[in-house]
């Protein structure tokens, strides 16, 4: 190989290796329920921030219900375990929309819609980064729906984590 | 004195106003749309804002809705303009064919979607509740006279005719914790005898009008919904 095509060969791999610096991964999606938080129950990240859940942990909505959930999207530092925030469009899918659909807004916002029964999971992506989040939903029938009497009222947390805030309830 | 109150009531002939419709809005929850209250026939508690049989207020919260009734939706975003609606489970809350009538079927908390070609936009949360008991709400009477002879002299009135007291009824549903509901429910008002009380107005209203005849009594009754009520009318010789 001659001297200007093995230069242009390690420049191409260095582009290449540049190319491929991996973007901060999303691991983490926190979330906080703004409208129809008291048609749901989820389990707090702390009870410092009552109002913010790792939608990972699930969430429990009651049949017919619409929720407004603020979500932001973190990548965890694996050597210091610290969650960083991440900034960008985030996306959600549902894997049974007739059962749980799902739309965004703008401002991180994301409409869940209890349709019937079951379960279903949403899938949060970030635009531009790679990684994905998966939170299962429960969709509990109406008659049957338990309101937890703890369940924490929006403005009552919301400290820590890094969304925003949500609203209140209806 | 109140003979001549009377006669000015009575000859307050000017024909009725159109009825007035809520100004009631829910706001999306995701502050991207509203949702603004409407009426879907005669019988609504939330409609027909006479002052003496208004129920709800104008400016009063979003209202709970009866299961069985019926009601519109108007939906509209700021950088939309209007909107279609959907209901997020229809076995809550059925959407008409006409696109903005919506049908309470069950009890229970129930979304409405607004949506622009088919792509949700935004979303409201309808309490929906299953009427308990009916209530029978009674306007001022009105009285008029029938046959007018009338003196007017000084310091003094005199009348000799026969009175005519013209009633004015509403039908409105409560929960179980007497909170009134809204929706227009199926209605139908009759009298056990119209010579002494007859239904001058549309019994499929849920306000009647009753005016006295001759002398008797006459029950008016009402069905509305799955509840049934009634009123004695007596009248005096």
């Amino acid at each position: 190989m001659s001297g200007p095509l093995r230069a242009r060969v390690a420049l191409v791999l260095a582009t290449s290796a540049l190319a491929c610096d991996p973007l901060p991964r999303l691991d983490t999606v926190e979330a906080q329920v703004g409208e129809g938080f008291e048609y749901c129950n989820w389990t707090p990240i702390s009870p410092d921030s009552a109002a913010l859940f790792d939608v990972s942990e699930g969430l429990e909505i009651k049949e017919a219900v619409g929720v407004a959930l603020t979500v932001g999207g973190y990548w965890t530092n694996p050597e210091s375990t610290t969650l960083f925030p991440l900034y960008g469009v985030v996306a959600a899918t549902s894997s049974a929309p007739d059962v749980v659909d799902v739309f965004s807004a703008p401002n991180n916002g994301v409409a869940l819609l209890a349709r019937k029964p079951g379960t279903a999971v949403i899938t949060f992506t970030l635009a531009g980064h790679p990684g994905s989040v998966d939170a299962p939903i429960t969709v509990t029938p109406s008659a049957s729906f338990i309101d937890v009497e703890e369940a924490p009222l929006p403005s009552e947390g919301g400290g820590g984590g890094g969304t925003g805030g949500a609203g209140g309830g209806s | 004195m109140p003979v001549g109150l009377l006669i000015a009531a009575g000859c307050d002939d000017e024909s009725e106003p159109e009825p007035r419709q809520p100004d009631v809005v829910l706001v999306g929850g995701l502050g991207r749309a509203t949702f603004t209250y409407g009426c879907a026939g005669p019988g609504d508690a939330q409609c027909d804002l006479d002052a003496d049989l208004a129920p709800l207020r104008e400016s009063s919260p979003f209202p709970l809705l009866a299961v069985g009734s019926q009601f519109r939706l108007a939906a509209e975003g700021a950088a939309y303009g209007p909107l279609d609606l959907d209901s997020a489970s229809p076995d809550f809350l059925a959407l008409d064919a006409d696109g903005l009538t919506l049908t309470a079927s069950r009890a229970g908390i129930a979304s409405v979607v607004a949506a622009r070609g088919g792509t949700p936009v935004d979303f409201a949360n309808i309490e929906l509740v299953e009427p308990a008991a009916l209530k029978i709400l009674q306007a001022t009477p009105q009285g008029s006279f029938k046959g007018v002879d009338l003196d007017f002299g000084n310091g003094s009135v005199s009348a000799t005719a026969q009175t005519v007291v013209t009633f004015k009824f509403r039908a409105v549903v409560t929960d179980a914790d007497d909170v009134l509901l809204a929706g227009a429910l199926p209605c139908n008002w009759a009298t056990s005898d119209a010579n002494v009380a007859s239904i001058t107005s549309d019994p499929a209203e849920n306000i009647v009008t009753v005016v006295s005849g001759q002398s008797g009594t006459a029950t008016v009754s009402v069905t509305y919904g799955a509840f049934t009520g009634s009123i004695t009318i007596a009248v005096g010789s």
